[in-house]
C-alpha cells in the first residue's frame, strides 16, 4: 500500500469519525429526555417575537419528520450555522471569534508544553535514578494531580495580586479600547502579555504527562541492542539519548499530541474561565450559567471537530516520519 | 470444605507474599497511608464535626423564620487565638443558655426582673409553642425589665450581633418593646433597637428577628471588655397581659471551627465540617466510577478478545470513536441536558473511562488465546464461560488492580472541575463545589489573609487524595506488571 492510499484511508476514517460525532451531538440535543431544544424554544418564547420564533422552528425544522430533522441539523453543523444563542445573537459569529482566541493559547501552551515535557522528560531518563530525576518525577505527578483550576487561582494570585507582574485577566489591555495599537509589535506584545498567565497554567498542567510520557519511552527503548551498539562505539551518553534512543522513542509521543489536545481542550475551557480569557472557555462558562444550549452544543461539536483533526494530522504525521509503517 | 480452606490459605499466602513486596516499596505505602487517613476521616466525619455540612444552623426553635447562622461570614480559624495577637479576636458569645424557657428553674436562674404597676411571674407553660415563658401582667401604665448579665471578654467589637425574641401581648395598641445592652456598672445603654409596632398573629405570638452587622453600631454596642446587660423593656399604657418567650442573644465573633467559615452570604458552612464531608463524596466518585467503568472496560475487552470478528471490531471501534470526544464539553452538554445529581455523574464518568482499559485487556486476551494452556483446556471439552473465568480472567486480573487505582485520580479531578464550572448536585457540598464558591464570591480582592482557609484546604485535600491513588497505581504496577517487573 502506497503513501496515498494510506492517506485516503485517513480521510475515509476521518469522515467516519466526523459523522458520528454529528450523531452523538444530534442525539444530545434532539432526543435526550427533557428534549434540550423544546426547553430552548420554551425559554424563548415571550422573549422575543413570534416571526423569531418561528424562524427558530424552522432551523431546527421542528415540523418535520425526524430523519429530516436529522439531515437539517449536521446540513447546520457542516456549514457552520449554529443558530442563534439566547442572549447574544448568531452563535456563529461568536463562535469564530472566540475559536480563535482559544487556538492561540493553546498552540502556543502546546508548543511550549511538548518542547519543555521532552526536553525535560529526556533529562529525567539520563538522569535517572538521581536527584534531578525524582524531582522531576515527583513534581509531574504532583502537577498531574492538581486541579487546574485551584493551580490557576495560585498562579493569579501570585503573579497577578501579589507581584502585579502580569495583569489578571482579559486578553488585551484596557487602554486598546478605541485606540487600537498600529504597530505590530506593540499589538504581539500587549497579546502575549496578556497571555502568559493562562498559558504558564496550561503548560504546568500538561507538562507532567509529557515528562512522564517521555521518560518512559526512552527507558523502554534504552536496554535495546542498538543502544549498546551505539555506547559500544564510543557515542556519548547525551548523543546516545538524544540521537538515537529519543528518535525511535518520539513514535508514541506523536500519537499522544493528539490525544493530548482533547486533553487540553478541557484544560483551556477552565484556565479561560479564570483569567476572564473571552475564548471558547469562557464562552462555555457563561453558556453553562444560563444554560444556553445553542452554544454548549457549538462548543462540544468544535471542540470534538478539533480532536478530530489533529487525529488525523498526528496520523499522517506518523505515516511519514516512521519509515517502518506499512501504510494501514 | 476441606478445598475452600486449602484455597483460603492459599490465597491469604499468595497475599502475604504481595504485601511483602509492597512493603518495599515508599511511594505505595505513602499513598496507602494517606487513603486509610481519608477513609478513616469519610466513615467517622459525623463524630468528627457535629455540624451539618450543606446549610448549619443553630439548634432549636427559632419561630420567627429560618434558624439562625451558627457564625459570622468568613470568620478566621479559632486556633488564631493561641497566636501571638490573637487573644484579642472575639469568639461567638451566645450568653443564653437556654432560650427556650422550658422551666421555671431555668427561667429564674437565667433572668432577673422588675417593674412598675405590674406583676412578673415566670409561667411553666403558656409559652410559645407550650414550654415556660415570662409573664407580665400590667394593672394599669407602667412598665417592666428583664434582664440578663454576661460578660464580653474580648476587646474588640464582634462581626454581628442577633437577637431573637417571641411577643405576645392581649392589648396590642398599648404595648411597646425595648430591646438594650447596657454596661453593667454605669448602667449606661450602648445599644437599642425599639420593636416598631407589634403585628399580632392569628394565634396572639409574633416574633422577631434584629440584626445588626454594622461596625460602628457594633463599635458603639461593645465598646471594651467587661460585664454587659441584655435588657428587654416593655411598657404598657394601660391593662394588659404580656408573655415573652425564645429570647435570644447571639454575639457572633471573628473566629470559628478548626478552619473558619466561608464566605456564603446568609449561612456560612463551617469549612472544616464541609471538608470532612466533601471526603465523602470524592472518594464514592472516585471508586465508584472507577470501578464501574474497570470492569465495563474488563467485560467489553475479554468479550473483543476472545470472541473477535465483527463483534470486536465494533466494539474497538466504539472505544475509538469515546476516545476521540473531549472528555469535559462532552460531560458539560451532558449534565446540562441531563441533571447534575452526583450518580449521574458517576454513570457519566464510568461511562467514558473504560475505552483504554478495554483495549489493554483485549490485546492481553489475545495473546493468552493462543496459548498452549488454553488450547489444553480446550480439548479436555472446557466450556467458553469456564476458559474465561477460570484461565482468562485471572491472569488479567492483575491490571484489574493497577486500572482501578490510576483511574480514580481523573475521576476526581474531573468531578472537582466540573463542580468548579457551577454543574455541581445541589444538594451536596464538593470540594470541587467550594471552590467554585469561593470563586464566586469575588473576595479575592482582599488580603489572602482574609480568606486562605477557605481555599487551600480543599485545594490540598483534592491534590493529596489524587495523589494517594497515583502511587498506589505505580507501585501495584511495579509490583503487578510482569513486563515492568523485568526491566526494573
Amino acid at each position: 500500500m502506497g503513501l496515498r492510499k494510506y492517506i485516503a484511508q485517513r480521510i475515509i476514517y476521518m469522515i467516519i469519525l466526523l459523522w458520528l460525532a454529528l450523531t452523538v451531538n444530534f442525539i444530545i440535543f434532539n432526543l435526550m429526555p427533557g428534549d434540550p431544544v423544546l426547553q430552548y424554544i420554551g425559554k424563548l418564547a415571550g422573549r422575543i417575537d413570534e416571526a423569531r420564533l418561528q424562524e427558530i422552528r424552522a432551523h431546527y425544522g421542528l415540523d418535520k419528520p425526524l430523519h429530516e430533522r436529522y439531515l437539517l441539523y449536521i446540513q447546520h453543523l457542516l456549514t457552520w450555522n449554529f443558530g442563534r444563542s439566547y442572549y447574544s445573537g448568531s452563535v456563529s459569529k461568536i463562535m469564530t471569534e472566540r475559536l480563535t482566541r482559544t487556538l492561540e493559547l493553546m498552540g502556543l501552551s502546546t508548543v511550549i508544553t511538548i518542547i519543555l515535557g521532552i526536553l525535560l522528560g529526556v533529562v529525567a531518563a539520563y538522569k535517572r535514578g538521581k536527584a534531578t530525576d525524582t524531582v522531576l518525577v515527583v513534581g509531574s505527578l504532583i502537577t498531574y494531580s492538581v486541579p487546574i483550576f485551584w493551580l490557576g487561582w495560585l498562579i493569579k494570585y501570585f503573579f497577578a495580586y501579589t507581584l502585579h507582574w502580569f495583569p489578571a485577566g482579559h486578553i488585551y489591555p484596557d487602554s486598546w479600547v478605541g485606540n487600537w495599537p498600529k504597530d505590530i509589535f506593540t499589538y504581539i506584545a500587549g497579546r502575549l502579555y496578556h497571555l502568559a498567565l493562562p498559558t504558564l497554567t496550561l503548560v504546568l498542567f500538561s507538562v507532567g504527562g509529557w515528562i512522564l510520557l517521555t521518560r518512559a519511552c526512552i527507558l523502554e527503548n534504552i536496554t535495546e541492542d542498538y543502544v549498546i551498539t551505539a555506547r559500544a562505539k564510543g557515542a556519548k551518553e547525551r548523543t546516545v539519548l538524544l540521537k538515537h534512543v529519543l528518535k525511535n522513542a518520539s513514535l508514541p509521543i506523536i500519537t499522544s499530541v493528539a490525544l493530548s489536545f482533547a486533553f487540553m481542550i478541557g484544560g483551556a475551557i477552565i484556565t479561560e474561565t479564570l483569567f476572564s480569557y473571552e475564548g471558547m472557555g469562557l464562552l462555555t462558562w457563561n453558556a453553562i450559567q444560563q444554560r444556553d444550549i445553542p452554544v454548549l452544543s457549538a462548543v462540544f461539536y468544535v471542540s470534538t471537530l478539533a480532536v478530530i483533526i489533529a487525529n488525523f494530522v498526528a496520523d499522517l504525521l506518523y505515516g511519514v516520519i516512521d519509515p517502518r509503517i506499512k501504510y494501514g | 470444605m476441606a478445598l475452600r480452606k486449602e484455597r483460603l490459605k492459599f490465597t491469604l499466602k499468595r497475599f502475604r507474599g504481595f504485601w511483602n513486596e509492597y512493603k518495599r516499596s515508599k511511594r505505595g505505602i505513602l499513598g496507602l497511608i494517606i487513603l486509610i487517613f481519608y477513609v478513616i476521616i469519610a466513615l467517622s466525619a459525623p463524630l468528627l464535626t457535629p455540624l451539618e455540612p450543606y446549610a448549619p444552623k443553630l439548634k432549636g426553635y427559632y419561630p420567627a423564620g429560618t434558624n439562625p447562622q451558627i457564625a459570622a461570614r468568613l470568620a478566621k480559624p479559632i486556633w488564631y487565638k493561641y497566636l501571638p495577637g490573637g487573644r484579642n479576636l472575639p469568639e461567638n458569645v451566645f450568653p443564653i443558655k437556654n432560650h427556650e424557657m422550658p422551666n421555671v428553674t431555668m427561667i429564674e436562674e437565667e433572668w432577673n426582673w422588675t417593674g412598675s404597676n405590674c406583676n412578673i411571674v415566670a409561667s411553666p407553660n403558656k409559652g410559645d409553642r407550650h414550654d415556660g415563658c415570662i409573664e407580665i401582667n400590667f394593672t394599669s401604665s407602667g412598665s417592666a425589665k428583664i434582664w440578663h448579665q454576661f460578660s464580653y471578654p474580648y476587646p474588640k467589637r464582634p462581626q454581628k450581633l442577633l437577637v431573637h425574641i417571641s411577643i405576645f401581648t392581649s392589648n396590642k395598641s398599648i404595648t411597646s418593646v425595648e430591646i438594650s445592652l447596657a454596661n453593667s456598672t454605669s448602667k449606661e445603654k450602648t445599644y437599642t433597637h425599639i420593636i416598631p409596632s407589634i403585628t399580632l398573629a392569628d394565634y396572639n405570638w409574633t416574633a422577631k428577628y434584629v440584626s445588626e452587622d454594622s461596625p460602628r453600631t457594633l463599635n458603639n454596642a461593645f465598646p471594651g471588655k467587661g460585664d454587659y446587660l441584655f435588657q428587654i423593656t416593655v411598657t404598657s399604657k394601660g391593662k394588659a397581659t404580656v408573655r415573652l418567650d425564645n429570647i435570644d442573644l447571639l454575639i457572633y465573633g471573628e473566629i470559628f471551627g478548626l478552619l473558619g467559615t466561608d464566605g456564603n452570604q446568609g449561612r456560612p458552612r463551617d469549612i472544616f465540617t464541609t471538608l470532612i464531608y466533601g471526603t465523602r463524596i470524592s472518594l464514592i466518585v472516585g471508586l465508584l466510577s472507577a470501578t464501574i467503568s474497570t470492569f465495563l472496560g474488563l467485560f467489553l475487552g475479554l468479550v473483543a478478545g476472545y470472541i473477535g470478528g465483527v463483534v470486536d471490531e465494533l466494539i474497538m471501534r466504539f472505544a475509538d470513536f469515546l476516545l476521540v470526544l473531549p472528555t469535559l464539553p462532552l460531560l458539560i452538554v451532558l449534565i446540562v441536558t441531563t441533571s447534575a445529581s452526583i450518580w449521574n455523574l458517576i454513570i457519566l464518568l464510568s461511562f467514558m473511562g473504560w475505552m483504554s482499559f478495554a483495549r489493554q485487556v483485549r490485546s492481553m486476551v489475545l495473546s493468552l488465546r493462543e496459548r498452549s494452556f488454553i488450547e489444553a483446556a480446550k480439548a479436555v471439552g472446557a466450556s467458553t464461560s469456564h476458559i474465561i473465568f477460570r484461565h482468562i480472567v485471572p491472569n488479567v486480573f492483575a491490571l484489574v488492580y493497577i486500572t482501578l487505582a490510576t483511574s480514580v485520580p481523573g475521576a476526581i479531578i474531573t468531578e472537582a472541575s466540573i463542580s468548579w464550572l457551577g454543574l455541581f448536585d445541589p444538594t451536596i457540598v464538593s470540594w470541587g463545589r467550594m471552590l467554585y464558591e469561593f470563586t464566586n464570591s469575588g473576595v479575592i480582592i482582599k488580603p489572602i489573609t482574609e480568606y486562605w482557609f477557605w481555599v487551600i484546604p480543599p485545594g490540598i485535600a483534592i491534590m493529596t487524595l489524587a495523589m494517594a491513588f497515583i502511587l498506589i497505581g505505580y507501585a501495584l504496577d511495579e509490583i503487578l506488571n510482569p513486563r515492568l517487573r523485568q526491566r526494573y
